[in-house]
């Protein structure tokens, strides 16, 4: 990267500081603006409300609540399994976790509406169970409750816990295990004793991830819960599209943002501490000897099909099957643009634009995340200070970023409400931090003396650009491309915020047919899920089979 | 060829070398020999143009090529971890170079056929370079260094992840190897047994500054210094603070300066029984131990005066506690400054 290096390369650097400076850091103080000095004077009336009113000091302790028992029911069924996956070697190991991450990559409207379609009212085993045992009633009744909610987080966060707590396990080895097994424990002392406690920071580790995506969990709770469930994103979305309260909802965005920074620093701390542990040396897994070996790994095996795969199978069932019948009219029925009151725009039309945005947005994505990590990647005491400027928009929700933008982004000379662009641009911002952590790490592994070796060979620094650099990152380019371009798909909490008529991408379509009653709205919204389910499903192989073993962080 | 004068260099506030001022002849294998943090690695970089930011000279065949790049310099550097390029294969490494040269696609094709068989990689050519041992990588680096001619080769410690024997052996492939090519080629190691078997001359390096540049013979049988001494693996050597019988000796050997700060005796004139050199002073000493080295033993005897003396031999002379008769050389005790 010596090339970005060179006196006029650093103007380049500006690019991605300035992206950030317009589209987060902007948008992030005219919140700030707008919740503190609402006339144009200091005035804290806002916050005073917050604070006075129980409704929502319970909107900021339910989403905390909910989001610490998803974390504990996911880490309760992600610790076994990772204890599994780290110590048995079992024939479709690997498909397995592939499959079991393929959920991170799904938008979450699909995934409310694959719960909707699996266990909800008119779900397929409330079907089932009606006409098993004859009965005139939904026997399910999860529809509009936190169970639902609930099941929803798990599935979505039970892959990162089991991949960061299965990669820790198999680095500590079971060397501590066996001593402590010649020693006398067995069964649940084992586990108390000796397990749990080895594996505490990848526990904590875990479960603070968990907990964060929860806690900023948007779309599900919105589909799954309606505002009965509101959480403190739900919360700002409404005050601000459905009151239009501004002042309101930029108070419940710094409650967020702040709550968010707090969580990320407490998550970054025990991130160092787990990174330490996990030099050391990797052990092999075994094949399953016991009786009880071989029902733990069948267990583990059972539950990551059932819960990961019941759900997509039943949106997909839901989706082509019509009394039985493969049918697929909901699919042709897209291209019509009966329900133009609803809409504006055919929801086909919502899939060119999904494309055209994704598109865009993964090229911008790729362009800034390149030059950001080779910023990054600089020797400097600042290099950590880029890194976690960059890192910031992770760390705020989609629904404070797209707020920001239709606050911040309204009068010239940056007028972009009424533009389709502001819907690329917030999911550039969103995708750009996955980009970097693809690509960062890949680079970080080229030893500079590689570039070194080709500089004294003869290579001109472009030339080093072009035979060193650029194929050794290809792998991490791709991979990255690809994670900006499913991300920019499934996105939702922004684009339901900036979204224009006829600029609605397909997340935003499931979700307003969703909202509308008629029943082929539903079986339009159930079309369209499968396919930007296909779509992510798609990404998510190319990102599997690219993906180099021990780099990128994701 | 290759001239520095007075190169210093500093990491910050560490000062990495201090007016280093050295001389390379055309053809000639020059070994940089110190220990780790030396400013050994920093010399090399600054000589292939890697590293700008330091005072002093460095000419080429008299022309000063301060202001000339890396790319531009036609150096070759063998790097400590080879720094192969991983995505490419043994063929396409060597390759590099040539085609950066702007060498013609078919006389590509021949040279690296040529490289790969004088580094004995014939028909290794399309293989991964990571899927080679460490060895083979050896080899393909330095076939890459090699093969686009350079005016000078650096070798920063190109044996120093191998085990012992293939060190040895490669270090005698890569002598006459370069010999061969009539290379100038300068050598970082930490190893004397390397240097010494690959070098011309020898600079022993410390602190950033050459304490002594020598061929190894000379280096080895008149170290300039304490810490020459002690780097090149010599016992016997005594300070100032040590037993007055020795500088009594010194005295006697007609050795003392009056900037002497050491005094060595060097194992070549230790023999028991009878004297290996004349003149020569005989002492009676009583047999200590013996460590058995393999085709040596290594004696270790206490003199009267009070003072030991450890040297090798091929025979066991005593038993524990024994007295025996040695004698010492006095041509072999030599007076060191610093």
């Amino acid at each position: 990267m010596r090339l970005l290096l060179s006196r006029s390369g650093y103007a380049l650097y500006l690019l991605p500081l300035l992206f950030l400076g317009i589209f987060f850091l902007y948008p992030l103080l005219t919140i700030f603006d707008i919740s503190l000095r609402p006339g144009g004077a200091l005035d804290l009336s806002a916050f005073g409300r917050l604070v006075s009113s129980n409704y929502y000091i319970e909107t900021l302790l339910f989403t905390s609540y909910q989001a610490a028992l998803s974390t504990g029911l996911t880490l309760l069924l992600a610790t076994p399994c990772a204890y599994v996956f780290a110590r048995y070697r079992f024939v479709g190991k690997s498909l397995l976790l592939s499959l079991a991450t393929l959920p991170f990559v799904l938008p979450t409207v699909v995934v409310a509406l694959a719960f909707a379609a699996l266990i909800g009212k008119n779900g397929l085993l409330n079907d089932l169970l009606r006409a098993l045992f004859s009965l005139d009633y939904a026997p399910i009744q999860l529809e509009r409750s936190l169970g639902i909610i609930l099941i929803a987080h798990v599935f979505y966060n039970f892959a990162i816990a089991l991949r960061i707590m299965a990669g820790y396990w198999a680095s500590v080895g079971f060397t501590t295990e066996e001593a402590a097994r010649c020693l006398g424990a067995s069964g649940w002392s084992l586990w108390r004793d000796i397990r749990l406690p080895l594996i505490r920071p990848a526990l904590l580790s875990a479960g603070m991830l968990v907990f964060i995506f929860c806690f900023t969990s948007f779309g599900v709770v919105l589909i799954l819960g309606g505002i009965r469930f509101a959480t403190l994103e739900v919360q700002i979305y409404y005050q601000a599209v459905n009151i239009f309260n501004l002042p309101l909802a930029a108070a419940l965005s710094i409650v967020q943002i702040l709550s968010m920074l707090a969580l990320m620093l407490v998550y970054t701390r025990q991130q160092r501490n787990l990174q330490l542990r996990l030099a050391s040396s990797a052990t092999i897994a075994r094949s399953p000897r016991s009786a009880a070996e071989k029902v733990a790994v069948g267990c583990c095996v059972a539950l990551i099909s059932l819960l990961l795969l019941s759900p997509l199978v039943a949106l997909l069932a839901r989706a082509v099957l019509v009394e039985g019948r493969i049918d697929l009219s909901n699919f042709a029925a897209l291209a019509e643009k009966s329900r133009a009151s609803l809409l504006f725009i055919a929801p086909l039309e919502a899939i060119v634009n999904s494309l055209r945005f994704a598109s865009l947005a993964m090229l911008a994505a790729l362009l800034l995340g390149i030059i950001a990590a080779s910023l990054i990647n600089r020797h400097g005491g600042l290099a950590r200070w880029w890194d976690a400027l960059f890192m910031l928009p992770l760390a705020t929700s989609a629904v404070t970023l797209g707020f920001g933008f239709i606050v911040a982004l309204d009068e010239p000379p940056l007028n972009l409400r009424a533009s389709w662009l502001i819907i690329p641009i917030s999911h550039t911002l969103v995708a750009l931090p996955f980009v970097i952590r693809c690509v960062l790490p890949a680079m970080r592994a080229i030893p500079p003396s590689l570039g070194e070796a080709a500089q004294l060979l003869g290579a001109k620094p472009h030339q080093k650009l072009l035979t060193i650099d650029a194929p050794l990152l290809g792998r991490s380019i791709a991979v990255g491309a690809i994670f900006a371009f499913t991300v920019s798909m499934g996105e939702f909490g922004a684009s339901l915020f900036v979204a224009q008529r006829e600029s609605v991408t397909m997340p935003v379509v499931i979700y307003r047919l969703l909202g509308d009653p008629g029943f082929a709205s539903y079986r339009g919204a159930l079309a369209m899920s499968v396919l930007l389910m296909l779509v992510c499903a798609g990404g998510f192989i190319f990102i599997e089979r690219l993906r180099v073993a021990g780099l990128g962080e994701f | 060829m290759l001239r520095l004068v007075d190169v210093s260099h500093a990491y910050g506030d560490v000062v990495s070398l201090r007016r280093l001022s050295l001389e390379l002849t055309a053809g000639e294998i020059l070994c940089l020999l110190g220990p780790s943090g030396c400013g050994k690695t920093t010399l090399l970089r600054i000589i292939a143009g890697l590293e700008r930011d330091y005072s002093g000279e460095i000419q080429l065949d008299g022309v000063d090529i301060r202001p000339v790049l890396a790319h531009e310099r036609g150096f070759g550097l063998m790097f400590q971890d080879y720094a192969l390029f991983p995505h490419l294969s043994a063929r396409e490494n060597i390759a590099y170079g040539l085609k950066r040269r702007g060498d013609n696609r078919r006389d590509i094709q021949r040279q690296v056929g040529d490289w790969l068989e004088r580094v004995g990689l014939a028909g290794l050519g399309g293989r991964d370079v990571t899927a080679l041992s460490g060895g083979q990588m050896q080899r393909v680096a330095l076939a890459r260094s090699l093969a686009p001619n350079p005016r000078l080769l650096m070798l920063d410690e190109p044996l120093g992840s191998l085990d012992a024997q293939l060190r040895d052996q490669l270090a005698l492939e890569l002598r006459t190897l370069l010999k061969a090519a009539g290379i100038s080629a300068i050598y970082v190691t930490h190893d004397r047994r390397e240097a010494y078997a690959i070098a011309d001359r020898i600079a022993i390096m410390d602190a950033g500054s050459i304490q002594q540049c020598d061929s190894p013979r000379q280096l080895y049988h008149a170290p300039a210094t304490g810490q020459v001494a002690r780097f090149l693996g010599l016992r016997n050597l005594y300070s100032r603070a040590d037993n007055a019988a020795i500088w009594k000796l010194a005295e006697q050997a007609g050795a003392l300066r009056s900037d002497t700060q050491h005094i060595l005796i060097h194992p070549r004139g230790i023999s028991l029984g009878c004297p290996t050199a004349a003149p020569a002073i005989g002492y009676a000493a009583t047999f200590l131990e013996a460590v058995f080295r393999g085709e040596n033993w290594d004696i270790c005897l206490r003199l009267e005066g009070d003072w030991q003396l450890t040297f090798s031999a091929r025979e066991v002379p005593a038993q524990v506690g024994e007295p025996v008769r040695v004698f010492v050389a006095l041509g072999c005790v030599l007076a060191l400054a610093g």
